[in-house]
Protein backbone atom coordinates (compact mmCIF):
# COMPACT_ATOMS: atom_id res chain seq x y z
CA UNK A 1 0.00 0.00 0.00
CA UNK A 2 1.35 3.63 -0.88
CA UNK A 3 0.24 6.43 0.98
CA UNK A 4 0.17 9.56 -1.03
CA UNK A 5 0.44 12.68 1.04
CA UNK A 6 -2.13 14.96 -0.34
CA UNK A 7 -1.63 14.24 -3.60
CA UNK A 8 -0.47 16.19 -6.74
CA UNK A 9 -1.79 19.51 -7.80
CA UNK A 10 -4.08 18.42 -10.99
CA UNK A 11 -5.37 15.63 -7.83
CA UNK A 12 -6.34 18.91 -5.91
CA UNK A 13 -7.61 20.67 -8.11
CA UNK A 14 -9.70 18.13 -9.44
CA UNK A 15 -10.96 17.36 -5.82
CA UNK A 16 -11.65 21.58 -5.54
CA UNK A 17 -13.90 21.24 -8.28
CA UNK A 18 -15.52 18.48 -6.52
CA UNK A 19 -15.70 19.90 -3.44
CA UNK A 20 -17.08 23.35 -4.50
CA UNK A 21 -19.61 21.72 -6.75
CA UNK A 22 -21.50 19.52 -4.25
CA UNK A 23 -21.16 20.96 -0.62
CA UNK A 24 -24.16 22.22 -0.66
CA UNK A 25 -26.23 19.52 -1.52
CA UNK A 26 -24.27 17.24 0.50
CA UNK A 27 -24.70 19.36 3.20
CA UNK A 28 -28.38 19.51 2.63
CA UNK A 29 -28.33 15.68 2.39
CA UNK A 30 -26.74 15.07 5.78
CA UNK A 31 -28.85 18.15 7.60
CA UNK A 32 -31.99 16.47 6.16
CA UNK A 33 -30.69 13.16 7.99
CA UNK A 34 -29.19 13.81 11.06
CA UNK A 35 -30.87 17.17 12.05
CA UNK A 36 -28.43 18.46 14.17
CA UNK A 37 -26.78 21.45 12.59
CA UNK A 38 -23.27 20.67 14.88
CA UNK A 39 -22.91 17.33 13.44
CA UNK A 40 -23.62 17.64 10.10
CA UNK A 41 -20.52 19.95 9.76
CA UNK A 42 -18.09 17.48 10.88
CA UNK A 43 -20.28 14.79 8.73
CA UNK A 44 -20.06 16.53 5.56
CA UNK A 45 -16.08 17.02 6.01
CA UNK A 46 -16.51 13.30 6.65
CA UNK A 47 -17.92 12.32 3.31
CA UNK A 48 -16.02 14.54 1.75
CA UNK A 49 -12.59 12.86 3.38
CA UNK A 50 -13.49 9.63 2.15
CA UNK A 51 -14.36 11.19 -1.44
CA UNK A 52 -11.20 12.60 -1.44
CA UNK A 53 -9.30 9.40 -0.51
CA UNK A 54 -11.45 8.06 -3.15
CA UNK A 55 -10.59 10.12 -5.78
CA UNK A 56 -9.43 8.04 -8.12
CA UNK A 57 -13.21 6.10 -7.64
CA UNK A 58 -14.81 8.99 -8.73
CA UNK A 59 -17.16 8.92 -11.82
CA UNK A 60 -17.19 11.73 -14.11
CA UNK A 61 -19.86 13.43 -14.51
CA UNK A 62 -19.72 12.67 -10.13
CA UNK A 63 -23.63 12.24 -10.74
CA UNK A 64 -24.95 10.56 -7.80
CA UNK A 65 -22.46 8.80 -6.49
CA UNK A 66 -20.96 11.51 -3.70
CA UNK A 67 -24.99 10.48 -2.00
CA UNK A 68 -24.04 7.34 -1.69
CA UNK A 69 -20.96 7.75 0.25
CA UNK A 70 -22.89 10.30 2.14
CA UNK A 71 -25.42 7.84 2.90
CA UNK A 72 -23.15 5.34 4.04
CA UNK A 73 -21.01 8.14 6.49
CA UNK A 74 -24.65 9.23 7.79
CA UNK A 75 -25.66 5.32 8.48
CA UNK A 76 -22.28 5.23 10.46
CA UNK A 77 -22.80 8.16 12.75
CA UNK A 78 -25.95 5.80 13.96
CA UNK A 79 -27.34 9.41 14.83
CA UNK A 80 -30.09 9.27 11.27
CA UNK A 81 -33.38 8.95 12.64
CA UNK A 82 -36.80 8.18 11.02
CA UNK A 83 -38.36 11.73 11.19
CA UNK A 84 -40.73 12.25 13.10
CA UNK A 85 -43.94 12.87 11.07
CA UNK A 86 -45.24 15.43 13.19
CA UNK A 87 -42.15 17.42 13.20
CA UNK A 88 -41.80 17.41 9.81
CA UNK A 89 -45.68 18.61 9.51
CA UNK A 90 -45.03 21.32 12.02
CA UNK A 91 -41.49 22.74 9.93
CA UNK A 92 -43.35 22.64 6.56
CA UNK A 93 -46.21 24.94 7.97
CA UNK A 94 -44.04 27.12 9.36
CA UNK A 95 -42.28 27.18 6.21
CA UNK A 96 -45.61 27.84 4.52
CA UNK A 97 -46.33 30.83 6.88
CA UNK A 98 -42.69 32.23 5.79
CA UNK A 99 -43.62 31.87 1.91
CA UNK A 100 -47.33 32.06 1.72
CA UNK A 101 -47.11 32.08 -2.23
CA UNK A 102 -45.52 27.80 -2.07
CA UNK A 103 -48.43 25.76 -3.23
CA UNK A 104 -49.63 24.19 -0.75
CA UNK A 105 -50.98 20.56 0.22
CA UNK A 106 -53.54 20.63 3.00
CA UNK A 107 -52.63 20.11 6.30
CA UNK A 108 -54.03 16.90 6.45
CA UNK A 109 -52.75 15.39 3.76
CA UNK A 110 -49.32 16.04 4.84
CA UNK A 111 -49.95 14.69 8.06
CA UNK A 112 -50.95 11.31 5.97
CA UNK A 113 -47.96 11.35 3.97
CA UNK A 114 -45.73 12.00 6.87
CA UNK A 115 -46.99 9.37 8.43
CA UNK A 116 -46.96 7.27 6.06
CA UNK A 117 -43.47 7.57 5.73
CA UNK A 118 -42.28 6.91 8.47
CA UNK A 119 -44.07 3.43 8.45
CA UNK A 120 -41.73 2.68 5.14
CA UNK A 121 -38.54 0.79 5.37
CA UNK A 122 -35.71 2.72 5.44
CA UNK A 123 -34.47 1.41 1.34
CA UNK A 124 -38.13 2.64 0.78
CA UNK A 125 -37.96 5.90 2.31
CA UNK A 126 -34.32 7.12 1.22
CA UNK A 127 -35.24 6.05 -2.22
CA UNK A 128 -38.34 8.58 -2.20
CA UNK A 129 -36.69 11.35 -0.40
CA UNK A 130 -33.53 10.84 -2.82
CA UNK A 131 -35.74 11.66 -5.46
CA UNK A 132 -38.30 13.91 -3.52
CA UNK A 133 -35.86 16.13 -0.99
CA UNK A 134 -32.29 15.91 -3.09
CA UNK A 135 -33.89 16.13 -6.61
CA UNK A 136 -32.22 13.34 -8.06
CA UNK A 137 -33.07 12.09 -11.26
CA UNK A 138 -33.50 7.87 -11.89
CA UNK A 139 -29.67 7.61 -12.79
CA UNK A 140 -27.85 9.45 -10.02
CA UNK A 141 -30.50 7.88 -7.98
CA UNK A 142 -28.95 4.30 -9.44
CA UNK A 143 -25.14 5.78 -8.86
CA UNK A 144 -26.23 6.63 -5.13
CA UNK A 145 -27.98 3.21 -4.66
CA UNK A 146 -25.16 1.66 -6.53
CA UNK A 147 -27.52 -0.64 -8.48
CA UNK A 148 -28.60 -0.20 -12.42
CA UNK A 149 -30.79 2.32 -13.81
CA UNK A 150 -33.19 -0.19 -14.35
CA UNK A 151 -33.28 -2.01 -10.72
CA UNK A 152 -33.81 1.73 -9.35
CA UNK A 153 -36.51 2.03 -11.87
CA UNK A 154 -38.29 -0.46 -10.65
CA UNK A 155 -37.21 0.01 -6.47
CA UNK A 156 -38.52 3.96 -7.44
CA UNK A 157 -41.47 2.66 -8.62
CA UNK A 158 -42.78 -0.33 -5.86
CA UNK A 159 -41.33 2.10 -3.30
CA UNK A 160 -43.94 4.55 -4.83
CA UNK A 161 -46.85 1.52 -4.95
CA UNK A 162 -46.02 0.83 -1.13
CA UNK A 163 -45.49 4.77 0.22
CA UNK A 164 -49.65 4.85 -1.65
CA UNK A 165 -50.93 2.11 0.13
CA UNK A 166 -49.21 3.17 3.59
CA UNK A 167 -50.90 7.32 2.80
CA UNK A 168 -54.12 4.76 2.23
CA UNK A 169 -53.58 3.29 5.24
CA UNK A 170 -52.89 6.24 7.27
CA UNK A 171 -55.52 7.91 5.86
CA UNK A 172 -58.09 4.75 7.31
CA UNK A 173 -56.51 5.01 10.35
CA UNK A 174 -56.94 8.67 11.41
CA UNK A 175 -60.66 8.22 10.22
CA UNK A 176 -60.96 5.70 13.15
CA UNK A 177 -59.19 7.04 15.68
CA UNK A 178 -60.51 9.54 17.75
CA UNK A 179 -57.16 10.54 19.12
CA UNK A 180 -55.16 13.50 17.31
CA UNK A 181 -52.16 13.50 19.67
CA UNK A 182 -49.05 13.57 18.88
CA UNK A 183 -47.80 10.83 20.68
CA UNK A 184 -50.68 8.64 18.69
CA UNK A 185 -50.11 9.20 15.32
CA UNK A 186 -46.89 8.21 15.78
CA UNK A 187 -47.28 5.24 17.48
CA UNK A 188 -49.95 4.04 15.54
CA UNK A 189 -48.38 3.80 12.39
CA UNK A 190 -44.91 2.28 13.74
CA UNK A 191 -46.55 0.14 15.84
CA UNK A 192 -48.23 -1.58 12.31
CA UNK A 193 -47.72 -5.06 12.69
CA UNK A 194 -45.69 -6.99 9.89
CA UNK A 195 -49.13 -8.85 8.30
CA UNK A 196 -49.92 -5.40 8.26
CA UNK A 197 -47.15 -3.81 6.55
CA UNK A 198 -47.11 -6.85 4.24
CA UNK A 199 -46.56 -4.34 0.91
CA UNK A 200 -42.97 -3.66 2.55
CA UNK A 201 -42.14 -7.12 3.53
CA UNK A 202 -38.68 -7.16 2.11
CA UNK A 203 -38.59 -8.97 -1.20
CA UNK A 204 -35.94 -11.19 -2.65
CA UNK A 205 -35.91 -10.79 -6.22
CA UNK A 206 -32.91 -11.91 -8.93
CA UNK A 207 -33.22 -9.28 -11.73
CA UNK A 208 -31.51 -10.26 -14.65
CA UNK A 209 -29.54 -12.45 -13.15
CA UNK A 210 -29.30 -11.69 -9.86
CA UNK A 211 -28.39 -14.58 -7.57
CA UNK B 1 -50.57 14.70 -4.49
CA UNK B 2 -48.14 12.68 -2.34
CA UNK B 3 -45.29 14.08 -4.23
CA UNK B 4 -45.68 17.75 -3.65
CA UNK B 5 -46.78 16.78 0.24
CA UNK B 6 -42.93 14.92 0.04
CA UNK B 7 -41.58 17.99 -1.43
CA UNK B 8 -43.65 19.80 0.96
CA UNK B 9 -42.07 18.17 3.92
CA UNK B 10 -38.18 18.57 2.66
CA UNK B 11 -37.04 19.96 6.13
CA UNK B 12 -34.24 21.85 4.53
CA UNK B 13 -35.67 23.56 1.58
CA UNK B 14 -32.91 26.17 1.14
CA UNK B 15 -29.29 24.20 1.22
CA UNK B 16 -27.62 27.29 0.67
CA UNK B 17 -29.17 29.14 3.84
CA UNK B 18 -27.62 26.93 6.45
CA UNK B 19 -24.05 27.03 5.67
CA UNK B 20 -21.07 28.02 7.09
CA UNK B 21 -18.65 29.00 4.03
CA UNK B 22 -15.81 29.70 6.74
CA UNK B 23 -16.02 26.40 8.06
CA UNK B 24 -16.47 24.57 4.64
CA UNK B 25 -13.20 26.11 2.97
CA UNK B 26 -11.31 25.53 6.34
CA UNK B 27 -12.33 21.86 6.14
CA UNK B 28 -11.40 22.14 2.68
CA UNK B 29 -8.22 23.18 3.50
CA UNK B 30 -7.87 19.96 5.93
CA UNK B 31 -8.72 17.56 3.56
CA UNK B 32 -6.27 18.67 1.26
CA UNK B 33 -3.46 17.76 3.68
CA UNK B 34 -4.53 14.31 4.67
CA UNK B 35 -3.11 11.34 2.58
CA UNK B 36 -4.89 9.74 -0.21
CA UNK B 37 -4.87 6.28 -0.66
CA UNK B 38 -2.93 4.59 -3.45
CA UNK B 39 -3.51 1.46 -5.61
CA UNK B 40 -0.45 -1.62 -5.24
CA UNK B 41 -3.35 -4.07 -6.35
CA UNK B 42 -1.26 -7.09 -7.82
CA UNK B 43 0.45 -8.10 -5.15
CA UNK B 44 -2.09 -7.79 -2.54
CA UNK B 45 -3.41 -11.15 -1.06
CA UNK B 46 -6.82 -10.82 -0.06
CA UNK B 47 -6.16 -11.50 4.08
CA UNK B 48 -3.90 -8.19 3.73
CA UNK B 49 -7.55 -6.83 3.78
CA UNK B 50 -8.09 -6.66 7.93
CA UNK B 51 -4.34 -4.98 8.40
CA UNK B 52 -4.91 -2.38 5.68
CA UNK B 53 -8.66 -1.40 7.30
CA UNK B 54 -6.66 -1.13 10.32
CA UNK B 55 -4.16 1.37 9.70
CA UNK B 56 -6.05 3.39 7.97
CA UNK B 57 -8.54 3.32 10.74
CA UNK B 58 -11.38 5.42 10.04
CA UNK B 59 -15.14 4.77 10.45
CA UNK B 60 -16.48 6.03 7.57
CA UNK B 61 -14.05 4.53 5.04
CA UNK B 62 -14.92 1.23 6.50
CA UNK B 63 -18.66 2.19 6.64
CA UNK B 64 -17.92 2.45 2.90
CA UNK B 65 -15.82 -0.55 2.26
CA UNK B 66 -18.45 -2.75 3.61
CA UNK B 67 -21.80 -1.40 2.18
CA UNK B 68 -20.83 0.40 -1.23
CA UNK B 69 -17.47 -0.48 -2.97
CA UNK B 70 -16.54 -3.79 -1.05
CA UNK B 71 -16.18 -6.15 -4.78
CA UNK B 72 -14.75 -2.86 -6.53
CA UNK B 73 -11.62 -1.64 -3.30
CA UNK B 74 -8.63 -2.04 -5.36
CA UNK B 75 -6.70 -4.32 -2.59
CA UNK B 76 -9.47 -6.83 -3.06
CA UNK B 77 -9.02 -7.58 -6.76
CA UNK B 78 -6.54 -10.19 -5.79
CA UNK B 79 -4.88 -11.70 -8.92
CA UNK B 80 -6.91 -11.19 -12.28
CA UNK B 81 -7.02 -8.08 -13.96
CA UNK B 82 -10.56 -8.60 -15.11
CA UNK B 83 -13.35 -10.82 -13.75
CA UNK B 84 -13.92 -14.18 -15.58
CA UNK B 85 -17.10 -14.20 -17.67
CA UNK B 86 -18.63 -17.09 -19.50
CA UNK B 87 -18.25 -17.23 -22.92
CA UNK B 88 -20.78 -15.93 -25.27
CA UNK B 89 -23.33 -17.82 -27.22
CA UNK B 90 -22.38 -18.21 -30.94
CA UNK B 91 -24.75 -15.82 -32.70
CA UNK B 92 -25.37 -14.05 -29.98
CA UNK B 93 -24.21 -10.82 -31.15
CA UNK B 94 -26.06 -11.02 -34.35
CA UNK B 95 -26.51 -7.61 -35.92
CA UNK B 96 -30.25 -9.45 -36.31
CA UNK B 97 -33.24 -7.88 -37.45
CA UNK B 98 -35.43 -5.96 -36.24
CA UNK B 99 -38.89 -4.96 -36.38
CA UNK B 100 -41.22 -6.75 -38.91
CA UNK B 101 -39.46 -10.14 -39.05
CA UNK B 102 -38.73 -10.76 -35.37
CA UNK B 103 -42.77 -9.63 -35.30
CA UNK B 104 -43.40 -12.53 -36.97
CA UNK B 105 -41.05 -14.89 -35.74
CA UNK B 106 -42.39 -14.08 -32.44
CA UNK B 107 -46.21 -14.55 -33.54
CA UNK B 108 -45.72 -17.31 -34.84
CA UNK B 109 -44.07 -18.85 -32.11
CA UNK B 110 -47.19 -17.13 -30.18
CA UNK B 111 -49.11 -19.44 -32.23
CA UNK B 112 -47.05 -22.62 -31.15
CA UNK B 113 -47.60 -21.75 -27.44
CA UNK B 114 -51.07 -21.67 -27.47
CA UNK B 115 -51.04 -25.11 -29.28
CA UNK B 116 -48.46 -26.66 -27.14
CA UNK B 117 -49.71 -29.32 -24.53
CA UNK B 118 -47.35 -27.90 -21.87
CA UNK B 119 -48.47 -26.87 -19.27
CA UNK B 120 -47.97 -23.89 -16.64
CA UNK B 121 -47.30 -24.38 -13.03
CA UNK B 122 -45.94 -22.04 -10.17
CA UNK B 123 -41.79 -22.69 -9.22
CA UNK B 124 -38.76 -22.45 -11.14
CA UNK B 125 -35.26 -24.40 -11.37
CA UNK B 126 -32.59 -22.62 -13.10
CA UNK B 127 -28.98 -21.98 -12.87
CA UNK B 128 -28.05 -18.27 -12.99
CA UNK B 129 -25.02 -16.07 -12.77
CA UNK B 130 -24.17 -12.51 -12.78
CA UNK B 131 -21.24 -10.77 -12.54
CA UNK B 132 -22.35 -7.98 -9.99
CA UNK B 133 -23.27 -10.53 -7.28
CA UNK B 134 -21.80 -13.75 -7.27
CA UNK B 135 -20.36 -13.49 -3.32
CA UNK B 136 -19.00 -16.18 -1.55
CA UNK B 137 -18.74 -16.15 1.83
CA UNK B 138 -18.23 -12.56 2.02
CA UNK B 139 -16.38 -12.33 -0.43
CA UNK B 140 -16.48 -11.65 -4.50
CA UNK B 141 -15.65 -14.73 -6.64
CA UNK B 142 -14.21 -13.27 -9.62
CA UNK B 143 -11.67 -15.92 -11.08
CA UNK B 144 -14.00 -18.22 -11.90
CA UNK B 145 -18.04 -18.11 -13.17
CA UNK B 146 -19.86 -20.76 -10.68
CA UNK B 147 -23.54 -20.48 -11.28
CA UNK B 148 -26.41 -20.93 -8.54
CA UNK B 149 -28.57 -23.90 -8.65
CA UNK B 150 -32.20 -22.77 -7.69
CA UNK B 151 -34.93 -24.46 -6.75
CA UNK B 152 -38.29 -22.77 -5.89
CA UNK B 153 -40.96 -24.97 -4.57
CA UNK B 154 -44.63 -23.75 -4.10
CA UNK B 155 -46.43 -25.86 -2.05
CA UNK B 156 -50.26 -26.80 -2.00
CA UNK B 157 -50.57 -24.72 0.58
CA UNK B 158 -49.04 -21.45 -1.15
CA UNK B 159 -45.98 -21.69 0.90
CA UNK B 160 -42.62 -21.24 -1.03
CA UNK B 161 -39.21 -23.18 -0.56
CA UNK B 162 -36.11 -21.25 -2.13
CA UNK B 163 -33.08 -23.40 -2.10
CA UNK B 164 -29.74 -21.97 -3.74
CA UNK B 165 -26.93 -24.62 -4.35
CA UNK B 166 -23.58 -23.43 -5.97
CA UNK B 167 -23.14 -25.47 -9.12
CA UNK B 168 -20.04 -26.56 -11.04
CA UNK B 169 -18.13 -23.60 -12.31
CA UNK B 170 -18.05 -23.24 -16.28
CA UNK B 171 -15.28 -20.30 -17.32
CA UNK B 172 -12.32 -18.97 -15.39
CA UNK B 173 -9.57 -20.58 -12.76
CA UNK B 174 -12.20 -23.71 -11.99
CA UNK B 175 -9.28 -24.61 -9.91
CA UNK B 176 -9.42 -21.26 -7.79
CA UNK B 177 -9.34 -21.71 -4.04
CA UNK B 178 -12.06 -18.83 -3.60
CA UNK B 179 -14.42 -20.47 -5.34
CA UNK B 180 -17.25 -22.55 -3.36
CA UNK B 181 -17.88 -26.23 -3.64
CA UNK B 182 -20.55 -27.59 -6.10
CA UNK B 183 -23.75 -28.41 -4.14
CA UNK B 184 -22.68 -26.04 -0.56
CA UNK B 185 -25.86 -24.44 -0.56
CA UNK B 186 -25.73 -20.44 -0.59
CA UNK B 187 -29.15 -20.32 0.66
CA UNK B 188 -32.28 -22.24 2.01
CA UNK B 189 -35.46 -20.19 2.57
CA UNK B 190 -39.19 -20.64 3.74
CA UNK B 191 -42.02 -18.21 3.53
CA UNK B 192 -45.61 -19.16 4.47
CA UNK B 193 -47.91 -17.96 1.66
CA UNK B 194 -48.46 -14.77 3.04
CA UNK B 195 -45.58 -13.72 3.35
CA UNK B 196 -43.64 -15.32 0.47
CA UNK B 197 -41.71 -12.43 -1.79
CA UNK B 198 -43.95 -12.90 -4.91
CA UNK B 199 -43.41 -10.73 -7.57
CA UNK B 200 -46.25 -11.54 -10.05
CA UNK B 201 -49.75 -12.93 -9.10
CA UNK B 202 -50.45 -16.44 -9.32
CA UNK B 203 -53.34 -16.12 -12.15
CA UNK B 204 -52.02 -14.77 -15.25
CA UNK B 205 -53.54 -12.69 -17.85
CA UNK B 206 -53.48 -14.60 -21.23
CA UNK B 207 -53.92 -11.33 -22.91
CA UNK B 208 -50.99 -9.07 -23.93
CA UNK B 209 -52.44 -5.91 -22.50
CA UNK B 210 -53.58 -7.70 -19.21
CA UNK B 211 -50.15 -9.54 -18.98
CA UNK B 212 -48.52 -6.16 -19.32
CA UNK B 213 -50.33 -4.92 -16.81
CA UNK B 214 -49.06 -7.38 -14.06
CA UNK B 215 -45.98 -7.13 -15.47
CA UNK B 216 -45.84 -3.18 -15.06
CA UNK B 217 -46.84 -3.59 -11.58
CA UNK B 218 -43.27 -4.13 -10.25
CA UNK B 219 -41.42 -3.34 -14.01
CA UNK B 220 -41.43 0.15 -15.42
CA UNK B 221 -41.65 -0.79 -18.88
CA UNK B 222 -43.59 2.22 -19.82
CA UNK B 223 -40.29 4.16 -18.66
CA UNK B 224 -37.67 2.04 -19.21
CA UNK B 225 -38.24 0.46 -22.48
CA UNK B 226 -38.44 -3.20 -24.13
CA UNK B 227 -35.00 -3.94 -22.06
CA UNK B 228 -37.10 -3.87 -18.92
CA UNK B 229 -39.91 -5.85 -20.58
CA UNK B 230 -37.08 -8.37 -21.02
CA UNK B 231 -35.93 -8.14 -17.53
CA UNK B 232 -39.44 -8.63 -16.49
CA UNK B 233 -40.45 -11.95 -18.40
CA UNK B 234 -36.87 -13.15 -17.24
CA UNK B 235 -38.13 -12.37 -13.00
CA UNK B 236 -41.50 -13.87 -14.17
CA UNK B 237 -39.95 -17.18 -15.09
CA UNK B 238 -37.64 -17.41 -12.02
CA UNK B 239 -40.96 -17.58 -10.36
CA UNK B 240 -43.12 -19.58 -12.76
CA UNK B 241 -43.69 -21.48 -16.00
CA UNK B 242 -46.77 -19.03 -17.18
CA UNK B 243 -49.18 -21.35 -19.07
CA UNK B 244 -50.03 -21.30 -22.61
CA UNK B 245 -52.30 -18.78 -22.77
CA UNK B 246 -49.96 -16.23 -21.02
CA UNK B 247 -46.52 -17.58 -22.74
CA UNK B 248 -48.62 -16.57 -26.06
CA UNK B 249 -49.30 -12.86 -24.64
CA UNK B 250 -45.91 -12.65 -23.90
CA UNK B 251 -44.65 -13.25 -26.98
CA UNK B 252 -47.35 -11.05 -28.60
CA UNK B 253 -45.94 -8.00 -26.14
CA UNK B 254 -42.76 -8.65 -27.33
CA UNK B 255 -43.58 -8.83 -31.19
CA UNK B 256 -45.54 -5.75 -30.52
CA UNK B 257 -42.53 -3.99 -29.48
CA UNK B 258 -41.08 -2.62 -32.45
CA UNK B 259 -37.38 -2.83 -31.16
CA UNK B 260 -36.84 -6.61 -31.02
CA UNK B 261 -33.94 -8.22 -32.81
CA UNK B 262 -34.14 -11.70 -34.42
CA UNK B 263 -31.40 -14.02 -33.69
CA UNK B 264 -32.17 -16.58 -35.76
CA UNK B 265 -31.28 -20.49 -34.22
CA UNK B 266 -29.51 -20.22 -30.61
CA UNK B 267 -28.02 -22.70 -28.64
CA UNK B 268 -28.61 -22.22 -25.00
CA UNK B 269 -25.86 -23.10 -22.13
CA UNK B 270 -27.67 -26.18 -21.42
CA UNK B 271 -27.05 -27.33 -25.09
CA UNK B 272 -30.92 -26.78 -26.16
CA UNK B 273 -31.51 -25.54 -29.40
CA UNK B 274 -34.20 -22.63 -29.06
CA UNK B 275 -34.79 -19.12 -31.39
CA UNK B 276 -32.89 -16.36 -30.25
CA UNK B 277 -34.25 -12.72 -29.67
CA UNK B 278 -32.30 -9.32 -28.51
CA UNK B 279 -32.66 -6.29 -27.49
CA UNK B 280 -30.21 -3.44 -27.38
CA UNK B 281 -29.96 -0.78 -25.11
CA UNK B 282 -28.19 1.43 -22.67
CA UNK B 283 -30.60 2.14 -19.80
CA UNK B 284 -28.48 0.72 -17.13
CA UNK B 285 -25.80 3.16 -18.46
CA UNK B 286 -23.47 0.96 -20.53
CA UNK B 287 -24.86 -0.74 -23.61
CA UNK B 288 -26.08 -3.69 -23.26
CA UNK B 289 -27.76 -6.54 -25.27
CA UNK B 290 -30.65 -8.27 -23.96
CA UNK B 291 -30.91 -12.09 -25.32
CA UNK B 292 -33.93 -14.42 -24.73
CA UNK B 293 -33.80 -18.13 -26.17
CA UNK B 294 -37.20 -19.56 -26.84
CA UNK B 295 -38.39 -23.49 -27.61
CA UNK B 296 -40.01 -23.47 -30.70
CA UNK B 297 -42.43 -25.66 -29.79
CA UNK B 298 -43.86 -24.70 -26.61
CA UNK B 299 -42.84 -21.06 -26.78
CA UNK B 300 -41.36 -21.56 -23.09
CA UNK B 301 -38.54 -19.15 -22.25
CA UNK B 302 -35.22 -21.39 -22.01
CA UNK B 303 -32.58 -18.94 -21.36
CA UNK B 304 -31.69 -15.48 -20.80
CA UNK B 305 -29.45 -13.26 -20.80
CA UNK B 306 -27.10 -9.66 -20.76
CA UNK B 307 -24.19 -8.71 -23.03
CA UNK B 308 -22.12 -5.41 -22.59
CA UNK B 309 -21.29 -4.76 -26.01
CA UNK B 310 -19.40 -1.55 -26.15
CA UNK B 311 -17.85 -0.72 -22.88
CA UNK B 312 -17.50 -1.73 -18.98
CA UNK B 313 -17.48 1.26 -17.50
CA UNK B 314 -16.29 0.25 -14.13
CA UNK B 315 -16.08 -3.31 -14.31
CA UNK B 316 -13.71 -5.19 -14.94
CA UNK B 317 -14.77 -7.20 -17.61
CA UNK B 318 -13.42 -7.60 -21.30
CA UNK B 319 -16.20 -6.36 -23.75
CA UNK B 320 -17.85 -8.05 -25.61
CA UNK B 321 -18.78 -9.83 -22.29
CA UNK B 322 -21.89 -11.77 -20.75
CA UNK B 323 -22.42 -9.99 -17.55
CA UNK B 324 -25.57 -12.22 -16.62
CA UNK B 325 -27.50 -15.55 -17.61
CA UNK B 326 -30.45 -17.82 -16.41
CA UNK B 327 -31.13 -20.90 -17.99
CA UNK B 328 -34.42 -22.33 -17.14
CA UNK B 329 -34.88 -26.04 -16.41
Amino acid sequence: MGMATGGDASDQQRFALIYQSNYAPIHAYVARRLRDRGLTDDVTAEVFTVAWRRLDDIPSPIGGWLFGVARNVVMATNRATVPDPLDLVEEALAAREADPSARAVDRSELERVAEALATLSDSDRELLLLMAWEGLPLAQLAEALECSVAAAGVRLHRARQRLRRAVDHAGATRRGSTSTSRSSGTTSSRGRSAADRGASLPVRRERGGRS
Amino acid sequence: MIEQALKELNPVKEPLAGLDAERAAADLERILTLPRETVAPARRPHHAHGRRLAVIGIASVIAVALVVGLPLLPWRTAAPAFAATPPLLTGELATGVAGAPAAAELNRLAVAAERSSARGRLGSRFATWDLTTRVHGGEPVRSAVVPLEVSLDVAADGAWRRVAAYGRPVAGDVNAAEIPRPGEIESDETYPRSQAPRIFPERLAGDPAGLREQLAAAHPIDDLGTAELVVALTDLAREQTPGPRSRAAALRLLAEAGDVRQLGPLTDRLGRSGRGFAVDSDLTGLPTRYVLIVDPQTGRLLASEQVLTERAGRLAVEVPAVISYVVFR
